[in-house]
């Protein structure tokens, strides 16, 4: 595993080598990957036409746009935003046309409605909970489980393939540590809580793989869903050990110092001060609520 | 006069408290500011009270700890019972102990998020609110008033700060310190810390204070300074200038982060490419107290920051 480690892709930086893949990848039952310079993002093509996620950036979407017309010439119905992000979102007028809908989670139209972007047209139609946008014969299921990554983060089946969609949260093919050590945008007051109710999802949906938003190279892009309970593992040992030590009255700042991270070397990406600095932003879970 | 940032400040916190919580430095200070105002400290935890002919306005109970001292506080001025709390945020560490003046009959009073945040994650000992406002509310008691403000999410989703009327004194919190907002942050990772609004919320409470003539601040943490005589409590009190301060540091963050990595500078080496930088060390690492903060905090934040300029949040 620790192999893998150093095959992963960060967000930024050396992803910029990553070639650019104008030929997606064709996961099965109409749904395809698009990969561009480290992130991707996924597509379904049905007989009524194309739904794209994430179009990335107002550049990486002229060659979205591109792979989408190696595999059809229907036209783009609905682009979702999974979240709100600006590394995930701008772009999505180069893959869309004067009846194109562009679909999220009303929270983040509020967050783009507050913090406008200009590659990002705001969503036209939103949705609390769940949603099904059609495609013909094929579909896209949108599930929004509260607070995790960000404030509206939807959770995508693809339909008949039964292949689950995860921003940020999950990444193919092991249970890793985050990039980002200051867990930005991390709500981890409802973290467990979001894994526990996607296992619960994919269980009553029957998925049984899942996708996720980053490339990592020598890997392929599909991993079991039972990634999805390695990762909420991986969670919950980390908030565990925290708030052990948080119990223990242990200052914020020794608990990097103090904890035990023997349960957490397994994981991907692992780093001691990597996973120091998340400690200090979950004290503050057990200090402050949030 | 070297100021001791609020990261020491809390690090003493977890040591054991007894009458002095530092040496030097009484465990429990309340301050008369004049025309009914009072300033309480608990450790390094601060609210402030109104002291009415009808009653008693409090802010933030801190905990279960402090709640007593502070009812004992409030004691010592008055024997008319306190008739409203007013929540600051919604973090339990300033919000809890409530029950105690909620059994004497006090009415608590939020922003209507610190409800929802309360409701989502509860906390035994923090009471929920009965009263919650969108942008603004105005406790009135007496001829007194503690009026509430809002100006959307900041250190966290619900804070508000208070102008305590006559005095017109403004009770901020966690937002930014007295006397001066060029402090390091408690926690560089800015937990909860909605960074995309942090400048427009600074911004709006200039404006208010300019609005309502207010000139002096009381934060809702102890400042510790040293002189020649070893480490001292700063006042209660602060001008409103650090209000302006503290936008200022995040302006300046904000832009020098935003510079380099429009150089192609990745999130993780930002911190490095500006913890060199001669410019970035005179227009912001200078400015900050000498003492108090660690540059391996200060690469946290910044690593933080380059976050909210790729992703907006």
């Amino acid at each position: 595993m620790k192999i893998l480690r150093s095959l992963l892709i960060p967000l930024a930086g050396l992803c910029l080598a990553l070639p650019v893949n104008a030929e997606p990848t064709d996961l099965g039952d109409g749904l395809y990957l698009f990969q561009h310079e480290g992130q991707q993002s996924v597509f379904l093509v049905g007989d009524d036409g194309v739904i794209a996620t994430d179009p990335l950036s107002k550049s990486a979407a002229k060659d979205y746009k591109a792979a989408i017309k190696s595999v059809t010439r229907k036209s783009v119905t609905h682009v979702v935003y999974t979240n709100s992000f600006f590394d995930r979102v701008p772009g999505g007028k180069e893959l869309a046309n004067r009846k194109t809908e562009f679909v999220a989670q009303e929270n983040c139209k509020t967050n783009l409605e507050a913090t406008p972007h200009p590659d990002t047209p705001l969503p036209t139609q939103t949705y609390s909970d769940h949603t099904v946008l059609d495609a013909g014969d094929a579909t896209l299921e949108l599930y929004y489980f509260g607070q995790s990554y960000g404030t509206c983060l939807s959770v995508v089946i693809a339909k008949p393939a039964n292949i689950m969609f995860i921003h940020g949260l999950v990444t193919p093919p092991v249970a890793k540590v985050p990039d980002d050590p200051t867990l930005a945008n991390y709500y981890l007051h409802n973290i467990v809580p979001f894994f526990v109710q996607v296992e619960e999802l994919a269980a009553a949906e029957g998925v049984e793989q899942v996708v996720g938003s980053v490339t990592v190279e020598g890997a392929g892009p599909l991993a079991p869903v039972s990634l999805v309970t390695d990762q909420r593992v991986f969670w919950d040992t980390l908030l565990r050990i925290v708030e052990v030590e948080y119990k223990k009255r242990t200052p914020a700042q020794a608990i990097p110092r103090k904890a035990d991270m023997s349960a957490l070397e397994q994981y991907e990406g692992f780093d001691q001060e990597h996973v120091g600095t998340m400690m200090r932003r979950i004290y503050s879970l057990y200090r402050i609520g949030r | 006069m070297r100021i001791l940032s609020t990261l020491l400040l809390l690090s003493l916190l977890s040591l054991p408290v007894n009458a002095q919580f530092i040496p030097g430095i009484e465990l429990i200070q309340t301050d008369d500011l004049g025309n009914g105002l009072y300033a309480f400290r608990y450790g390094p935890y601060r609210n402030i009270f109104i002291v009415t002919e009808d009653g008693v306005i409090a802010t933030d109970p801190l905990d279960v700890k402090a709640v007593g001292p502070l009812r004992e506080a409030i004691s010592d001025v008055t024997d008319l019972p306190v008739k409203y709390v007013a929540y600051s945020h919604s973090h339990w560490d300033h919000a809890s102990g409530g029950q105690l003046l909620k059994d004497e009959g006090a009415q608590f009073v939020a922003q209507r998020e610190c409800l929802r945040n309360m409701s989502e994650t509860r906390h035994p000992d923090v009471v929920l609110p009965d009263i919650v406002f969108d942008d603004s509310y105005s406790i009135e008691l007496g001829q007194h008033s503690l009026d509430m403000y809002f100006f959307g999410p900041s250190h966290d989703d619900c804070m508000t700060v208070m102008i305590a009327k006559p005095a017109n004194v403004m009770f901020v919190v966690d937002i930014t310190s007295a006397p001066t907002g060029w402090e390091m942050e408690y926690n560089p990772t800015m937990a909860e810390g909605y960074l995309y609004n942090m400048v427009q919320y600074l911004r709006a409470v200039e404006e208010l204070a300019e609005r309502e003539g207010v000139e002096t601040i009381v934060s809702g943490h102890l400042a510790l300074g040293f002189n020649k005589k070893g480490m001292f409590a700063q006042p209660a009190t602060g001008p409103i200038d650090a209000v302006r301060e503290k936008r200022e540091f995040w302006e300046i963050l904000f832009a020098a982060v935003a510079e380099e990595m429009a150089k192609g500078t990745s999130k993780d080496d930002v911190a490095d490419a500006l913890m060199n930088s001669p410019e970035f060390k005179a227009e912001f690492l200078d400015k900050l107290p000498p003492i108090g903060w660690k540059k391996s905090e200060m690469n946290i934040l910044i690593r933080r920051v380059a976050t909210y300029t790729e992703t907006g949040r």
